[in-house]
This record gives structure tokens, C-alpha cells and sequence, in this order.
């Protein structure tokens, strides 16, 4: 009676070491579960037209931008509230109640859901194609609502660059200004820490299984801040290269990016 | 000079028609290891004598050692009796009577061996008080014999022979344990109440987790029984027995005086000395350690010293047991690793990131124990009074920047703190002082042997306690997180009663109300004197039906109604204290006799709402309702005086039960493992005679093993089988032996916990949670020689 049960607990035991590890889930477990999401990158068909808000009609021949690695949170992004379409129920509600908003665009990220790494600050080539050739992301199940991209420095040695032609929208200056601008790390560590540009929209979606996020890089938003006229005119074989405090927060903009999750 | 005496006592369930049994031979006692003492030792003892006359069971009815009982029971096997009568016809018979070991100063003449007519004499008994009688099937006792088959480097470690229990120390070798009990990922105790010596060990909100139980201070040898009772079922359970209760009794067999000296790997060394009067009862007696070792890797190094006394005396029929103690350590903590880090080699598997952390740790206390008992009742008064002191110093996120909240001063000062690491210093400074107290009475209700008791327990604290971040580097205050001065008070009742309605059946139960209120006064910080004060009362029902099925078979089922206090920092002004209800219900059997015991059983535990180790933010954080469903299965037996043999199993499924907060109604709780397997075994045979003194030999090995660890995102953790051995001879006064942890030299890891962290300065951070684990220690090997004398 004795002995039979010493020597279950001990063949039990014996069974358990034989086991080894037992990483893989099987059945039920506990909640959420990792995956891995590929990473893509784009740039928006009408890339190469584009008006500033200084009144520019400007036309690129080259954008790119290095990054050294993206981030996925369930919080929502300081955007959230314009975009969120409210229901009848809100709009029926705000009739009598007011909306409080303690503090407008204040981000939470809330809990990270996944993040793509690279080796080495990746440049994304909006003129080619493919943009770039991003690494995987490490990512958990859940609901993605907002991203962090990591600027970096690129083999080029500049965090972003523009070239193109910027001419008058209103024709008061028939001059074309040939153009290369560029930002460095010193330049965007004005705007954001350590290259980080915190709460970029990433389409809600309730991720359960492996997929793509694709990021989509807007350099019109780069620009928008840029007055041109304080810019040498140059030459289209010898635009003027130079740096630009517009063009420096135009590159931390959160809405320059813009990512969606895709089965 | 060797010689024995049974001195036959009165029992009342002989009628007086009966005639009980006479001894008519009588082999002497001999004393254990050969050591005799000036003064005589009697061990009390109930055997059943057979119509032949012959004893065919032996009990000990109260402890006085491990080798005295052990000794005891050999020599009361061999008596033989004139059976007791029934009118003239032979039968069975139950009886007290004493086991004498006759001390050198005593005549050496025979003694006479007391004769029928029975005698009856009163035996003032002291020692070990006899455990209460089981709440519930799975309820366990655990005495000398099982705690000292393997080996144990300290009282924390002896909690491993607890059915279900599991350890993992991320805090270093002299922090408290944390505790894995029946699917509760207990944390450093805030779900397993636990008492050592009369005085309770849970820290009252203490800043490093609720319940932090540092047993660091008791040395395994003077230990000599843990009862483990898991749930709620018994009224005298109180705050932090949410999955449990365990109660450590303390006491030294050894007679005379013991010296040991240990050394072995990694610089190892301990001291231990010993004194215990032979003609006292073992919860006599005096002990003293001194504990060092650099540990298996960088700042995994610990030193500690503690000391401890107790003497129980008899002041007239009153009993007074006083236990005093100090204990201090220092230590280093090498904190978690990365799994892929190791994985990768990046690190070394015994290496550190940050070699800053440790701590330190103190603990003085006095408890005196009153008590009193006749025939028809019995009362006790236990005051105590306790001074505890701790410090840790922990990183376990590196310089990860975490999200944070609140104002833009506030994110200002934790990213500049963080860019000096995450490196966190916390400091709880205690005093307690309390007591318990108990009256006890039989009744005549439904039968003759109906009880009664009524009983309080009293509590108060006074901490203080601070969490600062220091810089990695050059250790200064970045910034202060906590700073409160909290003072805590826990009144309890409770009445609890015995009935045997019918026949074979008893049923035990009652009441417990607990009224606990919290004062937290914040010191330093924006909130800076603000006092806050919040309380409140649970009420919990307990009850116990035990079922006499055939004789030594118990069928039991058990319902108690527990709780969970809240931590009083976390509490609002006027706040009624939030209660976690525990609800807990267990069925089984339980088989036991002298030699033998068993006990299965299925139980059920439910909360109303749970903690959990949070992925995101790296600590204990509220979750959903839970259950916990399981059974256990356990046995002890002696079933030759020189072996014992020890072994638990016990499988737990812990699910929440709501979906809430990211969690998924019946998805697993993570971190408890859900399959716990304990095994104790030790032989102690005599190998002969050598220069005139016994030689006796003993060989124990204990094995722990866990398996199915749940955790965050459908990823179990690693499963281990650990195996501990000892050996040893003793030549009467000389005994050297050997030890081993972890004998089969496993990779094994001992905590794993999923989480962000970033421990490259500047680095790039992983935010999405990743494996970190506490790795557990290779195979150590230690040298012991003790002298007894």
C-alpha cells in the first residue's frame, strides 16, 4: 500500500523531468498569444505633386526617411477623438451633456502589442520599389489603435531627405527653387525624444492572427512648414541643399504616418 | 544504566466489569544514539494490546523527538501483556501508558513493573501540544521525521515539504520566498498565512507586497512540525489564509548540547550550535546559526545570523511557553535575466545585469504562551511582539521608459529617472505587537465529547516605509515613489464549535469576524502629510463534516468563507475597506492510523475578483473573478521505525472566470504552476557497533517538481524535477555528513515572469513582454560535522 504509492510519485516524477519544456500551448491557456506580423511600407500614389500651406506647388524627384524600428499600442491616438464618427446614441446624448476634454491630444500608448527592430536604421525609399525590405514584427494579439515609428540616422547620414522643385502657387515669383533638404538626428531631437515620433494612427483593428502592417509615409506633411523662399533657388542639376526647421517638425509630424494592419 | 518502566493508567472506556491488561514482560528502553542523560525521560504512548496479549498498534501521544518517539514505539512494540478481561474472556484492549529511559543518576537496580489493577496516575505532559483535529481531508502534519528526511539550508526552504507548495526566490537567498500554494501565485505570502513559534510571520502591507513572509529567521532544526491547512476552514484562520494556513511549531530534540560546522561549494559555511536540556521537553531549548556564502554567481552572495530560544515551564497548572529571537541578514540579489539573452549568450545563465542588488533584513520578537487545560476545558493567552525591518534594492525593468501618466512634471521626473535606470530601493520598517487567546470547553449537547470554543485575535502594526529610484550608477535618490506611514489594526472573533450528532459523525464549524482598519499618512512627495484613514469587517462561516466510514477512513467535506485584505496605501479616505470574498469548498478521505497516513481530495476555491502579475506594467494589478479547481492527493508512513516516506501530489486549474481587463472568462491565471509533486524519503538504519557506541547511518532524499507553469500569452513555462540528497554517520558523539541540492545538477529555472524590459542604456527597448526568468542553483555540495555532546 505503502510502496506502490512511493514509487507512483517517483515514475510521475521521473515523467515530469522526461517531459522537458513544454513552451507550446496547446488547448486552452492563458489570454492573448503571440504572432508575428510582417512589415511593409508605402507612399501615397500622388507622391510627387503637392501645395504647401505657405502656398508652394512643389514637385519631388526624391523623399526617404531611415527608421530604426516601429512600435504597435492599444491606446488610441491623440487623432482619435476627430476621427471617431460618434453614434446616434452620443450625438442624442450631447444634446444635454457636454464633452469634458481635460486634456486634448494628450497620447497614452497604452500596452505595446508588437514591434519591428531593424539591425540598422532602414531607409525608406519612397521612389522605389519596393519602399524598403522591413524585418518582421514581434507582436501579441489584441486591438491595435496607434504606432511609434523610431526615426534614425540612414546610410546617408541624414534621418530624412527631400528633393524637388517648389515654385509660387500664386505666381507672385516665377523663380523655380530647386531644392535637397535634409534632416539629422540634431534637427528632429528638437520636436521628439530620441527619435521617436509617439501616437501615428494605426487603423483599429482587432488582431487574433498573423498579418502585415503596412506603414505609409506622407512627405507632404514634411513640407508643409517649409517657406521656400528663404531657400537659394539652385539649379535642377545643382539644387541647394540645406536644412530646415519646417522640414525638421515636418518629419516628426505624427500624421506623416500612417499604418493599417492587413490579414 | 539502562531500564524501563510502563506505568498502565486508567482508561475510561474500560467498564468496570473489564480487567485491563497487565504487563508481564518488559524489555528495557534504550536510549537513541546511545546517549544517556542524568535524568529520566518518558515518552506518553497508547497501544492496542490483542486478546493474545501482545501489542499490535503503538502510538505516541505527544512528541518529545523525533529519536525519543522513534526509540519509544520500538520498545513498546515488544511488550507483552496478560490481555485485558471481559469477565474471564480475552479481548482487545486500548491503553495509555509511558515509555521510561531511565537516566545514569538512577539506582541501578531493576525497577518494579507496574501491575494490574491499572494504576492511574496523572503525567504532567508538556511539549509539542497535539495538533487540533483536521478542517478538511487535504489538512497535514508534517513532523520531524518528514522535515528532516532531505536536507534544508533554511526555514523557508522546510515549506517545501508542504503538499502543493512551491518556491521561487527572485530576491536572493535572504529574501522571502515567493510562494506558489494550490494554483495562488501567493507572491511573498499574501494569500498563505503563516505563524512560526506562536508569532505570526505575514508583514502587514508591506511596501514589496501584501503578506511578505520572510522565514529566513527560523533554522530548519528547530522546526518540529508544520501543520499546513489549505483554505479557509477553520475559524481560527485569519488575513492572508486566502489559500491557507501554515503554522510552524518550534522545538529541538537533540538532548545536550549540538555543534555543527558546514562548508562547501561557492564558499559556503554555517554554524550552528544547539542546546536542549534532555530532562525537558524538545520546546526546550536554545539554537544559534551563522550563515554565508558567496553564492553561485555575481551578487548572489548572503550572510545571516540568527539566534533563538525557548523554554516552556510549568507554573503550577498553568503552562508558560516563552520563545524569543533575533535574526539580521544581508544580501545580494542577481535579479532576472532575459530567457533569449541566455539563450543567445548573451549573458551568462549565473550572471547579473545589475550587481546593486540585495538587501538587508532584521527580525526580533518575543512571544509568551499561557495556557492552561483540565479535563473539561482549556484556555490560552499569547501575546507577542515583534520589530522587522527590511530593505531590497530590485531592477527589474533596466532602463526601460515606461509610459507613464499624471502630470507633465510628473512624466518630466520619470523619464529622468529612468534615464538613470529602474534600479528601486524599498524600505518597510515594522512593529507589531498582538495576541491570541482562546477558552475551550467540552459540552453536552448531542454527545458527551461536544466542544466549544470561543476566541480573539488581536493585531496592530506600525510601519513605515518608502520606494525610491536610485541611479545605477552612482546610487542616488532620482526620485521618490512611496513614502507613507501606515498604521493597521486587525481585531478578530470567533466561535467554533464540536458536535457528534449520531454516531461516526462530527461536525465542526463556526464563525469568524475580522474588523481591520488602516491609517496611511503620506510622507514626502506632492501629497506630503496628508493622513487617510479606511476600515472594515468580514464576516466568514466555516464548517467541517467528518464521517467515520470504517475505522482510521474519514470521509470530510469542508466549506469556509475567507478573505482578502486590501494594501493599506491603496486606500481612500473613508473607504470601506474593499474585501477580496474567498470561497472555498474541498471534499476527500483521509486514512490514518499510527504508521500510516493518506488523505485525497477535490476542492474548489472562488474569488470575487483576483491579482495578477501584469505583463504591461511589471506588478500585481486586479483582475477578473478566478476559480481554482483541483485535487491532491497525499501520504506519510513509517512503516518500519527507520524509514519514513513522504509524497504529495496536487493538480490545480486556475481560471478566470469574467472577461474583463484583458483577461478571458476561463482562460488560465497565470504564474501558479498546476501540477505540484512532492516526495520525502530517508532511512536511518544501525550499521553496528564500534568502540562501544552505536553506529547509525541515515541516507534522505527530498524531490520537488512542477510542472505546467501558465503564462501571459498561451506560453507555458519550463518544467523541473529537483533532487536533493543527504548521508550521514554518527558515532554517538560524532556525526559527519554530506548534503546536496539539486543532486542531478538540472538547468533549471526557478521563477519566469513575462514582461517589458530594456537593460542596454540607450538601446533600442523591447515593449512587447518578453521571458524572464530567475535561474535556479546547479548542483551544491556541503560538508557537515556535528558534535553532540
Amino acid at each position: 500500500m505503502i510502496r506502490p504509492s512511493v514509487a507512483a510519485a517517483l515514475v510521475l516524477l521521473c515523467g515530469l523531468a522526461a517531459c522537458g519544456d513544454d513552451d507550446d500551448a496547446s488547448g486552452s491557456g492563458t489570454t492573448g498569444s503571440r504572432i508575428t506580423l510582417h512589415t511593409t511600407a508605402s507612399s501615397p500614389t500622388a507622391r510627387t505633386q503637392l501645395t504647401t500651406s505657405f502656398g508652394w506647388n512643389v514637385e519631388l524627384t526624391k523623399a526617404a526617411v531611415a527608421a530604426s524600428g516601429f512600435y504597435y499600442f492599444d491606446g488610441p491616438p491623440p487623432t482619435a477623438f476627430f476621427q471617431r464618427k460618434p453614434s446616434l446614441r452620443d450625438r442624442f446624448q450631447g444634446l444635454f451633456i457636454g464633452t469634458a476634454h481635460a486634456h486634448p491630444g494628450h497620447y497614452q500608448a497604452g500596452n505595446a502589442l508588437g514591434q519591428a527592430q531593424f539591425a540598422a536604421p532602414t531607409t525608406l525609399d519612397l521612389f522605389a520599389s519596393p519602399v524598403a525590405t522591413l524585418s518582421d514584427a514581434a507582436a501579441l494579439t489584441g486591438t491595435y489603435r496607434s504606432a511609434r515609428v523610431i526615426l534614425g540616422t540612414g546610410a546617408d547620414g541624414h534621418v530624412a531627405t527631400v528633393e524637388g522643385k517648389a515654385v509660387k502657387k500664386d505666381g507672385s515669383s516665377t523663380q523655380p527653387i530647386f531644392f535637397r533638404l535634409v534632416a539629422d538626428t540634431a534637427d528632429v531631437a528638437v520636436s521628439v525624444q530620441n527619435g521617436a515620433v509617439d501616437g501615428c494612427v494605426l487603423d483599429e483593428a482587432v488582431v487574433t492572427a498573423e498579418g502585415s502592417v503596412n506603414i505609409e509615409v506622407k512627405p507632404t506633411v514634411w513640407l508643409n512648414l517649409v517657406d521656400f523662399s528663404k531657400i537659394a533657388p539652385g539649379t535642377a542639376t545643382a539644387p541647394t541643399e540645406t536644412k530646415d526647421a519646417g522640414f525638421s517638425q515636418g518629419v516628426t509630424q505624427l500624421s506623416a504616418y500612417r499604418f493599417t494592419y492587413t490579414k | 544504566m539502562l531500564a524501563s518502566t510502563v506505568v498502565m493508567l486508567s482508561n475510561a472506556a474500560l467498564a468496570h466489569e473489564q480487567t485491563a491488561p497487565v504487563p508481564n514482560e518488559q524489555p528495557r528502553a534504550v536510549w537513541p544514539h546511545g546517549q544517556t542523560s542524568a535524568h529520566d525521560v518518558i515518552v506518553p504512548v497508547i497501544v492496542v494490546v490483542d486478546p493474545e496479549g501482545r501489542v499490535t498498534s503503538a502510538l505516541v501521544e505527544s512528541s518529545l523527538s523525533a529519536d525519543f518517539d522513534a526509540a519509544a514505539l520500538d520498545v513498546a512494540r515488544a511488550w507483552t501483556f496478560k490481555p485485558a478481561l471481559d469477565g474471564d474472556r480475552p479481548v482487545a484492549a486500548k491503553i495509555r501508558a509511558v515509555v521510561r529511559f531511565v537516566g545514569e543518576s538512577t539506582p541501578a537496580a531493576p525497577l518494579p513493573i507496574a501491575t494490574a489493577p491499572a494504576e492511574t496516575q496523572t503525567v504532567s505532559v508538556y511539549g509539542t501540544k497535539a495538533p487540533p483535529p483536521p478542517r478538511s481531508a487535504s489538512e497535514v502534519v508534517q513532523d520531524r521525521n518528514v522535515l528532516a528526511a532531505a536536507p534544508h539550508r533554511s526555514g523557508s526552504e522546510l515549506l517545501l515539504t508542504v503538499p502543493g507548495l512551491a518556491l521561487s526566490r527572485h530576491n536572493g537567498e535572504g529574501g522571502a520566498a515567493q510562494i506558489f500554494f494550490r494554483g495562488f501565485d501567493a507572491v511573498h505570502g499574501q494569500d498563505l498565512e503563516i505563524w512560526a513559534g506562536g508569532a505570526p510571520v505575514n508583514d502587514v502591507s508591506n511596501i514589496h507586497g501584501q503578506g511578505y513572509a520572510d522565514l529566513n529567521f527560523v533554522m530548519p532544526e528547530v522546526v518540529s512540525r508544520i501543520r499546513s491547512a489549505p483554505g479557509s476552514y477553520d475559524p481560527r484562520q485569519g488575513d492572508f489564509s486566502v489559500a491557507g494556513s501554515i503554522w510552524m511549531d518550534l522545538g529541538y530534540a537533540e538532548p545536550g548540547v549540538t555543534a555543527k560546522a558546514t562548508l562547501g561549494m561557492f564558499d559556503t559555511r554555517r554554524y550552528f550550535l544547539a542546546y536542549h536540556p534532555a530532562s525537558m521537553p524538545e520546546t526546550t531549548f536554545a539554537a544559534a546559526e551563522y550563515y554565508s556564502t558567496d553564492g553561485f554567481g555575481p551578487s548572489r552572495s548572503t550572510r545571516r545570523a540568527s539566534a533563538m530560544a525557548q523554554h516552556e515551564v510549568a507554573v503550577g497548572d498553568v503552562k508558560v511557553r516563552v520563545m524569543a529571537s533575533t535574526y539580521a541578514a544581508t544580501f545580494d540579489s542577481a535579479g532576472v535575466l532575459r530567457l533569449s539573452d541566455i539563450d543567445n549568450r548573451k549573458i551568462d545563465r549565473y550572471g547579473s545585469y545589475d550587481e546593486s542588488q540585495g538587501g538587508d533584513a532584521s527580525r526580533t520578537q518575543v512571544v509568551v504562551d499561557i495556557h492552561r487545560q483540565d479535563e473539561e476545558s482549556r484556555w490560552s493567552l499569547a501575546p507577542y511582539f515583534i520589530l522587522r525591518s527590511m530593505r531590497l534594492r530590485e531592477n527589474f525593468i533596466g532602463y526601460l521608459v515606461t509610459p507613464v501618466s499624471g502630470s507633465a512634471a510628473d512624466v518630466a521626473a520619470n523619464r529622468a529617472a529612468q534615464e538613470q535606470g529602474n534600479s528601486e530601493q524599498q524600505i518597510n520598517d515594522v512593529g507589531t505587537v498582538g495576541m491570541t487567546g482562546s477558552y475551550h470547553r467540552h459540552l453536552r449537547l448531542l454527545s458527551s465529547n461536544d466542544t466549544f470554543e470561543a476566541g480573539i485575535s488581536a493585531r496592530y502594526d506600525r510601519i513605515e516605509q518608502s520606494q525610491r529610484k536610485l541611479s545605477v550608477a552612482t546610487g542616488e535618490t532620482t526620485l521618490q515613489e512611496v513614502g507613507a506611514k501606515v498604521q493597521a489594526t486587525d481585531v478578530a472573533g470567533w466561535l467554533d464549535l464540536g458536535l457528534h450528532p449520531v454516531r461516526r459523525v462530527t461536525l465542526r464549524g463556526g464563525v469568524r469576524v475580522d474588523g481591520l482598519a488602516y491609517t496611511t499618512e503620506d510622507d514626502g512627495g506632492s501629497g506630503d502629510g496628508e493622513r487617510r484613514s479606511a476600515q472594515g469587517a468580514h464576516v466568514g462561516a466555516k464548517g467541517t463534516a467528518d464521517v467515520l466510514v470504517i475505522d482510521h477512513l474519514h470521509a470530510v467535506a469542508s466549506y469556509g468563507d475567507g478573505f482578502r485584505s486590501p494594501q493599506a496605501r491603496s486606500l481612500q479616505q473613508g473607504e470601506r475597506a474593499p474585501f477580496t470574498t474567498v470561497r472555498s469548498y474541498e471534499g476527500g478521505l483521509r486514512y490514518q492510523t499510527s504508521d500510516v497516513r493518506m488523505t485525497a481530495s477535490l476542492f474548489h476555491t472562488s474569488l470575487s475578483d483576483d491579482l495578477a502579475f501584469n505583463q504591461a506594467t511589471a506588478r500585481n494589478e486586479r483582475t477578473p473573478p478566478t476559480s481554482r479547481n483541483g485535487f491532491a492527493f497525499e501520504m506519510a508512513a513509517q512503516p518500519i521505525a527507520k524509514i519514513i516516506a513522504a509524497a504529495s501530489v496536487t493538480y490545480t486549474r486556475s481560471t478566470f472566470t469574467n472577461t474583463d481587463g484583458g483577461y478571458r472568462a476561463g482562460d488560465l491565471l497565470p504564474y501558479a504552476p498546476q501540477l505540484v509533486v512532492r516526495a520525502d524519503t530517508a532511512w536511518t538504519p544501525v550499521l553496528g557497533q564500534l568502540w562501544n557506541r552505536t553506529l547509525t547511518g541515515k541516507i534522505g532524499f527530498g524531490m520537488t517538481a512542477i510542472a505546467k507553469r501558465p503564462l501571459p500569452y498561451a506560453e507555458y513555462g519550463h518544467n523541473y524535477a529537483l533532487l536533493d540528497g543527504q548521508a550521514s554517520v554518527r558515532l554517538k558523539e560524532v556525526e559527519l555528513g554530506v548534503s546536496a541540492y539539486n543532486l542531478l545538477g538540472l538547468d533549471w529555472y526557478e521563477g519566469e515572469y513575462t514582461y517589458a524590459s530594456n537593460f542596454t542604456r540607450g538601446a533600442l527597448p523591447d515593449l512587447v513582454p518578453q521571458r524572464h526568468v530567475t535561474v535556479g542553483a546547479p548542483r551544491t555540495v556541503l560538508g557537515t560535522l556535528s558534535l553532540h555532546l
